[in-house]
């Protein structure tokens, strides 16, 4: 069975999906293979700053809404560059509804995680310059 | 009987959850919830307890027959056995 259909299974069959992320694209607020997530089916429409998983292509993705729109959603990962287009709900397999940063519950109706969420959002072009950069030069490096 | 590395048991939502973390999470994606007493044995194991003395722990805990308690012991490491997430 692929990633993707073993999830839609757990998720249909136990309502929840708990695992760990991979990759770095949610850094600083989820780390490679080390913080736990906790996933529910979305039952309505996603708000702003909610962090979706959802299909892209045969693989799945955990990225943050930046704009919700009628009929889609934008969305891009904290630590990523390119916004994508065109998410639509039935492309959403569920919503992060908690967080595990190694042991320690993160709870997401705090004032310090929506005001978290503001600032990355806000301090995103600098994010976006930092890794610029950084490509550009592991390129002129391998060069 | 020993748990393999990168498997851990987090508490979520109430629930008990064994989920794979570094680089176990390479080849195991799901997760396998537990019951209170599966997720006692899972601690035990943690332990370095054998199976007579994962017995012994939870006749401590349970009023229930030995044979009983056997059998759940038994029922619970054939399952984290067949899930890859213990070794003998």
């Amino acid at each position: 069975m692929s990633d993707i259909a073993n999830i839609e299974k757990i998720l249909g069959e136990q309502g929840v999906y708990v695992s760990t992320t991979s990759g770095v694209s949610m850094v600083p607020m989820l780390r490679d293979r080390r913080d736990t997530i906790v996933i529910k089916p979305a039952k309505e429409r996603l708000k702003k700053y909610d962090v979706a998983l959802y299909r892209r292509g045969d693989s799945y993705v955990l990225h943050r809404v930046i704009k919700v729109l009628p009929d889609s959603y934008v969305i891009r990962g904290d630590n990523c560059i390119k916004k994508e287009f065109g998410i639509t709900d039935a492309d959403i397999l569920g919503k992060l509804v908690e967080f595990y940063r190694k042991d320690k519950r993160v709870d997401m109706n705090k004032l310090s995680y929506r005001a978290y969420c503001v600032m990355i959002c806000a301090a995103h072009p600098f994010v976006s310059l930092k890794l610029r950069l950084k490509f550009l030069f592991a390129r002129k490096r391998a060069e | 009987m020993k748990i393999k590395e990168g498997f851990v048991l987090r508490e979520v939502m109430g629930n008990n959850v064994i989920i794979a973390v570094g680089a176990a999470s390479r080849d195991f994606r799901g997760m396998v919830q537990l019951n209170e007493s599966a997720a006692k044995i899972w601690s035990y194991i943690g332990k370095g307890y054998s199976k007579e003395q994962i017995v012994d722990a939870m006749l401590e805990q349970y009023n229930a027959e030995r044979e009983l308690i056997e059998t759940d012991v038994q029922k619970s490491i054939d399952m984290f056995l067949e899930n890859g997430l213990i070794e003998i």
